[in-house]
């Protein structure tokens, strides 16, 4: 089984053992910051300094490029797509306008995703609990995860039980007989997670399971590493928002 | 006579059209050890999610407790009766294999000491304590079963329920599974399983039911599983010891031994008996 979102092995470094709570507290301000940010060279700035942040924590960051690769994908077209429908109003104001949509998105898949990753699924549960987040929230969340740890794993046992009877991809988009395989198992999939997926909320149903949310373990109190971080991390950012709009130019001048 | 279980005249269909139940009719009494078996598709599986209210009835009744399992008392049914899935990957879903455990017992509103407690004596009971801290996921089938039933001994229902037990484990945990319900039983709750296995059912059991498209086919002891009828009708199979008895011609036994150590005692004592020639 490969659940793509339990991270649960031994993580000994000081980014995931920094508090969950204040860390998503943290990114949240970031994230909300940045999205407001206009000037390209300052975001550029938050985002490199998140990421020497990210080092200096021992965070393994070659190791996750990997995983954000679609969402930045993604990004990037869209701002792509963006700069160019902006064209007509002026070639330059067009990519530097791209380039800030882009580093927007960049800061903010860079940061939530560090983070998330970084907490076990109870950690996530937990901190959203802790902030307040109405429960029907917290288990559409719960329930997201666990729906799409019930897909990949169906995807992989079907992938087994398919590649034991000789099967093999084509080579190409127009191999016929490799399309129909794969229209069929995406069908497949969906039919077969639902179903799964029914049978996982009766198995909770009848372990008393009633839609409210119960915390087992609390994590110890937030310390000073902890708030140091997270001021670092809400800080930065709004240091440049405040920077650009024009609170310094009087000492600057 | 008290009877944990009550079902009349209970029939289901599934959305699909399949119909799974075709008027069920027994009862289990209170304390007893109960085996049902069947072939595949017989509806033992859709029977079972009956006792705890995920399934509630179309038509007829089922009663726990002596309380009917209605939409506005499942709760309370569930509260009662513990219910192993069939497949594990269906039950177990925690990030670890300790949260798993802690689910219903944390469900069902116990302290936090008491759960712990809990856990930790139902991880030692199926032989899974130092996996605690694992992922579910990274566990062989096996062992995930083993995780299931924790996770409903934990909950410590006075009706434990569960389909097919023995289906992957190996022979050292069916043996261990023997003294779990055995214990369980002795601590005066009533258990009840599915089972393919007919020398487990023949050996464990007190209370034997048979099932044959979504009917039930025969209710009674264990001598059931020696009517040649109720075998064959069942498509199942006579127990090894049956087997070798019945083998044996002429052989009069006043009561039928269950196990193998039994059978071979009583060679022994025939063979004893015999006058000595020379
Ligand atoms: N979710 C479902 N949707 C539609 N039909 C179902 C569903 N579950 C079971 N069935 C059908 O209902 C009938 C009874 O199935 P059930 O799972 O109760 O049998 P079983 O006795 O437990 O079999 P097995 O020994 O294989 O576990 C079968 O014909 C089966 O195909
Ligand atoms: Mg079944």
């Amino acid at each position: 089984m490969n659940s793509a979102f339990y991270l649960e092995e031994k993580r000994s470094y000081l980014f995931c053992r920094l508090d969950s709570r204040v860390k998503l507290v943290s990114a949240i301000i970031y994230v909300a910051v940045v999205a407001t940010i206009r000037t390209w060279e300052y975001l550029a700035a938050c985002l490199g300094f998140y990421i020497i942040l990210l080092c200096l924590t021992g965070f393994p960051i070659l190791n996750s490029v990997r995983r954000i690769f679609v969402p930045v994908l993604f990004a990037g077209s869209m701002s792509a797509a963006a700069a160019f429908a902006n064209f007509y109003a002026g070639q330059l104001y067009a990519s530097v306008s791209g380039a800030v949509l882009f580093l927007r998105a960049l800061c903010a898949i860079v940061v939530l995703s560090s983070v998330i990753y970084s907490m076990s699924f109870r950690e996530l549960v937990f901190s959203l609990k802790v902030l307040h987040v109405p429960d029907v929230l917290v288990n559409l969340i719960g329930f997201t995860i666990r729906y799409a740890n019930i897909l990949t794993d169906e995807l992989s046992r079907m992938k087994k039980a398919r590649k034991a009877r000789g099967y093999s991809k084509g080579r190409n988009f127009w191999h016929t007989p490799t399309m129909k395989v794969i229209g069929q198992t995406v069908a497949v999939l969906f039919l077969r997670s639902y179903e799964r997926s029914e049978r996982v909320y009766q198995a909770m149903l009848s372990r008393g399971y009633g839609g409210d949310i119960r915390l087992l373990s609390a994590p110890a109190r937030p310390g000073k590493k902890d708030f140091a971080f997270g001021a670092l991390v809400a800080g930065v950012p709004l240091f440049f928002k405040v920077a650009e709009m024009g609170a310094f130019s009087w000492i600057m001048r | 006579m008290d009877y944990a279980v009550e079902i009349h005249n209970l029939a289901f269909r599934h959305k699909d059209g399949t119909v799974a139940l075709r008027g069920v009719t027994m009862k289990v009494k209170k304390g007893s050890k109960t085996a049902i078996l069947g072939h595949n598709g017989a509806g033992k599986s859709t029977l079972l999610f009956h006792l705890n209210g995920i399934y509630l009835p179309q038509q007829g009744s089922v009663k726990i407790l002596g309380v009917e399992v209605n939409r506005k008392n499942e709760k309370l049914v569930r509260k009662m009766v513990g219910l192993v899935f069939q497949d594990p990957d269906d039950q177990v879903f925690s990030p670890t294999v300790w949260d798993d455990v802690a689910f219903g017992p944390a469900n069902f509103g116990l302290p936090r000491e008491e759960i712990e407690i809990r856990v930790k004596e139902a991880l030692r009971a199926v032989g899974m304590e130092e996996f605690a801290d694992k992922m579910p996921f990274h566990l062989s089938y096996g062992q995930r079963k083993r995780v299931a039933i924790a996770g409903v001994l934990a909950v410590k229902p006075e009706i434990l329920v569960l389909d097919e037990p023995h289906a992957f484990l190996d022979p050292k945990s069916k043996e261990n599974l023997f003294d779990i319900l055995e214990k369980e039983n002795q601590e005066g709750r009533t258990v009840i399983i599915a089972t393919h296995d007919v020398d487990f059912a023949y050996e464990w059991a007190d209370e034997i039911v048979v099932m044959r498209e979504g009917r039930v086919l025969a209710q009674g002891g264990t001598e059931v599983l020696c009517r040649g009828e109720i075998i064959k009708g069942a498509g199942l199979e006579f127990p090894k010891v049956v087997r070798f008895f019945n083998r044996i011609h002429g052989l009069k036994v006043e009561k039928a031994p269950k196990t193998i150590d039994e059978a071979a005692e009583l060679v022994n004592k025939l063979l004893k008996n015999m006058p000595q020639r020379d």
